[in-house]
């Protein structure tokens, strides 16, 4: 022993300048962590300073850089390898030379990091679970890279060659790592295997394999071949044995609690609509690829409890033929349990805004100035199947069985704080305080509002709160700003939270975060003082392992092709209506019953140019008519074309059947009904519903995904056959229109269906208010529920309609439309009905109080024009 | 006496160029031994060899009775080893470096150390790489003989010295081995440095040892012979192979005997020159005796080529 820390101290003798710069960092590191230096300033000319951010920045890599270099060069001065090294001819055993640096490297370079990290939780009091865990981190994951540089280190006889060894492994990683991935793409190759466990399991493994490597070639003379082969050596073993034996997904996350969320799916009543199960084909770049499909399903479910939301991801698929064989294909990509792809878009659910509403008043609305949307909420998909070529393939019987995962996810309320600087809010995993509020925009400093987060955050930790796995916990957090006068709360725009940072890599990180409202929002003095800031954090309760299987369907009913063939785009500038008349009429039109390739040159022509128009006339429109003429004799050939054609093409041959279709043709037309619902229009045009009637009835049973057009529920609502409805009412709860709504509402008995369906989907959509797409809010939904009596549809209207920054959101036109067609006007001349400002002026002379529903108009009306009407004995 | 070193068919190549090729060399106990050659001979590899510096391709070494293979803290605690080319901690003072070296030797005489350090006259507070050559030199070797080991490996020594430092070295040297009895193996590629210490003398040459004897042995086999030869007398075609480095310079014939016997010499000169009106045999230094088998093996080389 006293050999080793004879050399223990030769050690510190030569490094210590090296180690009184490592130290004075590390004080460094520990005063910014502190506050006691770097520290963040706001002003209102410039927001957050970034000054200090280079050198904050800066400091946690040089300590990481240290805790590399500084064991290697320690290691190197005395290396093992060294044979012409002056304690190669020394009496020093090899044993107390190793001793001697790992002491070193323990005592001088681990254990102060760590200390370091200790002192500055315990300091800020921290609880002492957290303090403990971050200084297991620490040292955890300082260990692996300071004994592997080490162990690498004692590779080398000089600092030199070790110095070249780096830049031979530097320029050659990106060769290796392109040649192994062609070899594992080329070859099949699974040459590492697919693990959970990369990062610190490997780590070790690896650290591990090379202090031993490090030990067995310090025994002897060992060549240049031997250095390089048992490098490469252990570092493909190391990793691959990792990746096929630790099947464990280290520090992952865990739910809070799983029969929670049990109870939550089993009592979501959840199930999988067969016509939510369609097959998109999916476009390959490659013309020579193998075409593929993906299957997209839909698990529709009650309204969860208050704070609760699911969301579902597929975990395993097969999709079988009859005779139990499979088709190739059901690539899954699971993610992590919160898919946050980006933070500026934050595509928030309907579920999420349901959940939370309950942390508010009930009415509010959310309000976003910039919303880009998003996709079908809670689908499923399948990915790269393979498609067949075509025949029987495309026809035979298939089903579907998957396994999906439901996971149960809850917000709460976490802060709650006024819009005033210094005011705070703790919470459990960390604070967060207000800044400032930047009410206008300056040169360097956007509108917005100003605010800092601490967060613990622990690699290790399987707790979501505190985790920082998947982004982190700031990203399962929605901060927002709520109006309790309006009723309104604000979500930012963009939410740049890593504005400035500081600390992240210890375990209580500070954000200092800078919302910002795309500058249409400007926070008066007087909101700034009511509003509060508020912040809403998702935590995953639990995961529930459901199985579905598909009734039978085939690819040919399922499968949706991308409309109008390749190379469409839309068209925002049609062509002149005189200009399209002129080259429609230099068209050489041919004989109706000439070829079918002269007939279908002529059309490819004659549908660009209908497309350019980009205008679905009337079926007496002249050009309909020529087109009739080839219905005829080439009916077969507009069918083939209807399944890539949409918008004016597809109206354009659909009235061109209308009028140019024989009576030998009603067969063919209603057989392919199933195909192409939008034929329906052609029955009711024809008078050949009657005979179709079988084949309307076998289309309102099949399952396939399309919604169907309105001629097609209006040959089903014709049928008056119960069967019928549930379709009915799926296609009207899929698509709820005022002209749906009109028609089903014929059929007996649907009404208190409709009214139903009306609800909840207000319910689920009147939460959010889109800036840019006021369409959207006052869009069929919010129609139908004032047509339904929903009183809180008006009432959301009245509070928008009022709200200071109308005249800015863009929705007069949106919002006058949508009075006009549910609220009686007396007030309003029938010609003044199309004048957004005189509807608008005249709503605004009365207020959602003064208005009662009328079930027998469907309206809205003034309860003193109801009352005058009772007095005289006018309905 | 027991061998300290043993060295059998030792061969050691640098890529394709072979440094030592089936050396064979024993170093008595006690004795002073000049390892010799030109540069490139294979000296400093012969001796890498021995400490297990470099890995021999073939051939047995033994040093203190053990393989050199396995040479451990063991045998290095009874080695001293100096080489002109050792790596020494530069940053460290000469005391420091005492200081440094002391822990590792139980034998380590302090004394003795201090004794060295004011023969040596060394700065003790001067840092090593502010010393000159010849004092880190100095260095090395008080540290690699404070602790009195039985074999002391000398590389080199006096390379790069001036000649007032080599004298120091050198009479220091003679002191502790006249005194403590050492075994040393000293290698130099100028055998008037070592001549003075020289018990026994090893001659290597391309990676093969040429010769090896006692100095006495060596001083007494080695004569100049110089023979005036007659006008007109031209020198035999065929003269012994004891007799090298044969020159004429107008009617003087000079070549140095490597074996010689009195009798002998008078019989071959009158037998090949018996014309010859006189000759001188002179006694040879070492130098003299290193620089004519210097010879004969350069020109041999060149024969061979």
């Amino acid at each position: 022993m006293n050999l080793v820390l004879h050399q223990f101290r030769k050690d510190v003798r030569q490094f210590r300048y090296y180690l009184a710069v490592w130290f004075g960092l590390l004080l460094l590191d520990l005063a910014v962590n502190l506050g006691w230096a770097g520290q963040v300033v706001y002003s209102p000319d410039r927001g957050f300073d970034h000054g200090a951010n280079t050198w904050t920045a800066m400091l946690p890599r040089a300590l990481w850089v240290l805790a590399a270099i500084l064991p290697s060069v320690v290691v190197l001065t005395d290396s093992p390898t060294n044979h012409e090294g002056f304690l190669a001819t020394r009496p020093l055993p090899k044993r107390v030379l190793y001793l001697a640096k790992l002491l070193f490297i323990l005592a001088l370079i681990v254990a102060p990091w760590a200390l370091s990290e200790t002192v500055h939780l315990a300091w800020l009091g921290l609880p002492g679970w957290v303090v403990g865990r971050a200084t297991f981190e620490r040292v955890l994951f300082m260990l692996p890279v300071a004994l592997g540089f080490s162990a690498y280190a004692a590779l080398w006889p000089t600092i030199g060659r070790w110095g070249r060894s780096l830049a031979i492994i530097t320029g050659g990683y990106v060769v290796v790592g392109i040649t192994v991935s062609l070899l594992e793409q080329y070859f099949q190759w699974d040459l590492f295997g697919h693990s959970k466990a990369p990062g610190v399991v490997g780590a070790y493994a690896f650290a591990l394999a090379l202090l031993g490597f490090a030990a067995w070639h310090a025994r002897g003379h060992r060549g240049v071949l031997v250095r390089w082969g048992g490098l490469i050596l252990i570092t493909w073993a190391s990793q691959a044995a990792v990746s096929w034996l630790w099947r464990w997904d280290t520090f992952a996350l865990r739910p809070v609690d799983s029969a929670v969320a049990g109870s939550v799916v089993a009592g979501s009543g959840w199930e999988i609509p067969a016509r939510s199960l369609w097959l998109q084909k999916v476009q390959e770049t490659d013309g020579a690829a193998q075409p593929h499909f993906d299957i997209v399903l839909t698990p529709k479910i009650q309204p969860p409890p208050p704070h609760d939301v699911v969301e579902w991801s597929g975990t395993a698929v097969k999709l079988a033929r009859e005779d139990g064989s499979e088709i190739h294909g059901g690539a899954v990509y699971p993610g992590g349990v919160f898919n946050v792809n980006n933070y500026w878009n934050m595509n928030y659910q309907p579920s999420d805004f349901a959940a939370w509403a309950t942390e508010f008043p009930p009415g509010v609305l959310f309000r976003q100035n910039n919303y880009y949307g998003s996709g079908e909420p809670g689908s499923v998909s399948f990915h790269r199947f393979d498609l067949p070529a075509g025949g029987a393939e495309l026809t035979e019987p298939l089903t579907v069985q998957a396994g999906l995962e439901a996971r149960v996810f809850q917000w709460h309320k976490i802060a709650d704080l006024p819009l005033t600087p210094g005011a705070t809010s703790t919470d459990e995993f960390g604070s967060w305080k207000f800044i400032a509020a930047q009410p206008k925009p300056q040169p360097y400093v956007l509108a917005g509002l100003y605010l800092q987060r601490r967060q613990i955050e622990l690699a290790t930790a399987d707790n979501s709160r505190c985790s920082d796995a998947q982004n982190g916990p700031l990203s399962r957090m929605s901060v927002m700003v709520y109006d309790p006068l309006r009723q309104v709360v604000w979500l930012p725009d963009s939410f740049a939270f890593n504005s400035v940072t500081r600390s992240t890599h210890t375990a209580l990180a500070q954000y200092f975060i800078q919302l910002e409202f795309n500058s249409h929002k400007v926070f008066s003095p007087a909101e700034i003082a009511r509003c509060r800031l508020v912040v809403i954090e998702k935590t995953w309760v639990g995961s529930v392992p459901e199985t579905w299987s598909s009734p039978a369907f085939t690819i040919d009913e399922k499968l949706a092709v991308p409309p109008g063939g390749a190379g469409r785009v839309a068209n925002n500038n049609p062509l002149p209506r005189p200009e399209f008349n002129h080259r429609i009429a230099a068209l050489k039109v041919p004989a109706p019953d000439a070829s079918r390739r002269d007939v279908s040159l002529y059309l490819l022509d004659f549908f660009r140019l209908v497309e350019a128009e980009r205008f679905s006339p009337g079926d007496n429109y002249p050009y309909i008519r020529q087109l009739a003429t080839f219905v005829p004799a080439h009916l077969d050939l507009l069918l083939d074309g209807l399944p890539v054609m949409d918008g004016a093409s597809r109206d354009a041959v659909i009235s061109a059947i209308k009028l140019g279709a024989t009576e030998a043709q009603k067969p063919a037309i209603i057989a392919a009904l199933q195909k192409e619902p939008d034929l329906a229009e052609v029955l009711f045009a024809r008078g050949w519903v009657d005979d179709a009637r079988p084949e309307i009835l076998h289309l309102a049973q099949t399952d396939s995904r399309r919604g169907l057009p309105p001629s097609a529920l209006r040959a089903i609502v014709w049928l008056q056959d119960p069967q019928t409805y549930p379709r009915l009412l799926a296609e009207f709860e899929g698509n709820p229109t005022l002209a749906a709504d009109d028609l089903l509402r014929t059929v007996p008995g649907l009404e208190p269906e409709l009214d139903r369906i009306v609800v909840r989907r207000w319910q689920n959509d009147s939460l959010m208010l889109r800036q840019n797409n006021g369409w959207a809010m006052f869009d069929e939904t919010f129609r139908l529920a004032l047509r339904h009596g929903q009183t809180s549809a008006l009432q959301r209207a009245y509070l928008v309609l009022n709200d200071p920054d109308f005249d800015q959101m863009n929705l007069s036109y949106a919002l006058a439309d949508a009075f006009t067609g549910a609220v009686q006007m007396p007030g309003v001349k029938a010609s003044d009905r199309r004048n957004n400002q005189k509807v608008l002026a005249w709503m605004r002379q009365h207020r959602a109080e003064d208005f009662v529903y009328n079930p027998a108009l469907r309206k809205f009306v003034l309860q003193s024009s109801l009352a005058a009407a009772s007095t005289t004995g006018n309905p | 006496m027991k061998p300290m070193i043993e060295i059998c068919g030792l061969r050691k190549k640098f890529k394709k160029t072979p440094a030592v090729d089936g050396l064979n060399l024993v170093v008595p106990e006690g004795a002073v031994t000049a390892f010799l050659g030109p540069n490139g001979a294979g000296k400093t590899t012969t001796i890498k060899c021995l400490l297990n510096i470099h890995k021999p391709d073939g051939g047995m070494l033994n040093v203190l009775g053990v393989d050199s293979r396995r040479l451990g803290p063991e045998e290095f605690r009874k080695i001293g080893y100096v080489s002109e080319n050792q790596e020494l901690p530069l940053w460290m003072t000469v005391r420091q470096f005492m200081d440094y070296c002391r822990p590792m030797y139980p034998d380590w005489d302090g004394a003795f150390a201090v004794k060295l350090l004011k023969g040596f006259e060394l700065p003790p507070d001067v840092k090593l790489k502010a010393c000159s050559r010849g004092m880190r030199m100095k260095a090395a070797l008080l540290c690699s003989l404070a602790y009195r080991p039985k074999l002391v490996v000398l590389d080199e020594p006096f390379s790069g010295l001036d000649p007032l430092v080599r004298d120091e070295f050198i009479r220091g040297m003679l002191e502790l081995t006249d005194n403590e009895g050492w075994t040393v193996l000293i290698s130099s590629h100028d055998i008037a440095e070592v001549e003075r210490m020289a018990d026994r003398v090893a001659i290597l040459h391309r990676g093969q040892l040429q010769l090896e004897d006692t100095s006495d042995n060596l001083q007494a086999r080695f004569r100049t012979v110089e023979i005036v030869l007659n006008e007109g007398a031209e020198s035999p075609a065929k003269l012994p192979e004891t007799w090298l480095n044969v020159e004429l310079a107008g009617r003087r014939l000079r070549f140095t005997d490597s074996r010689f016997d009195e009798a002998g010499l008078n019989h071959a000169v009158a037998t090949h020159f018996p014309a010859a009106k006189q000759f001188n045999v002179m006694p040879m230094s070492l130098r003299e005796i290193f620089v004519a088998l210097a010879r004969t093996y350069r020109l041999n080389g060149l024969a061979s080529q």
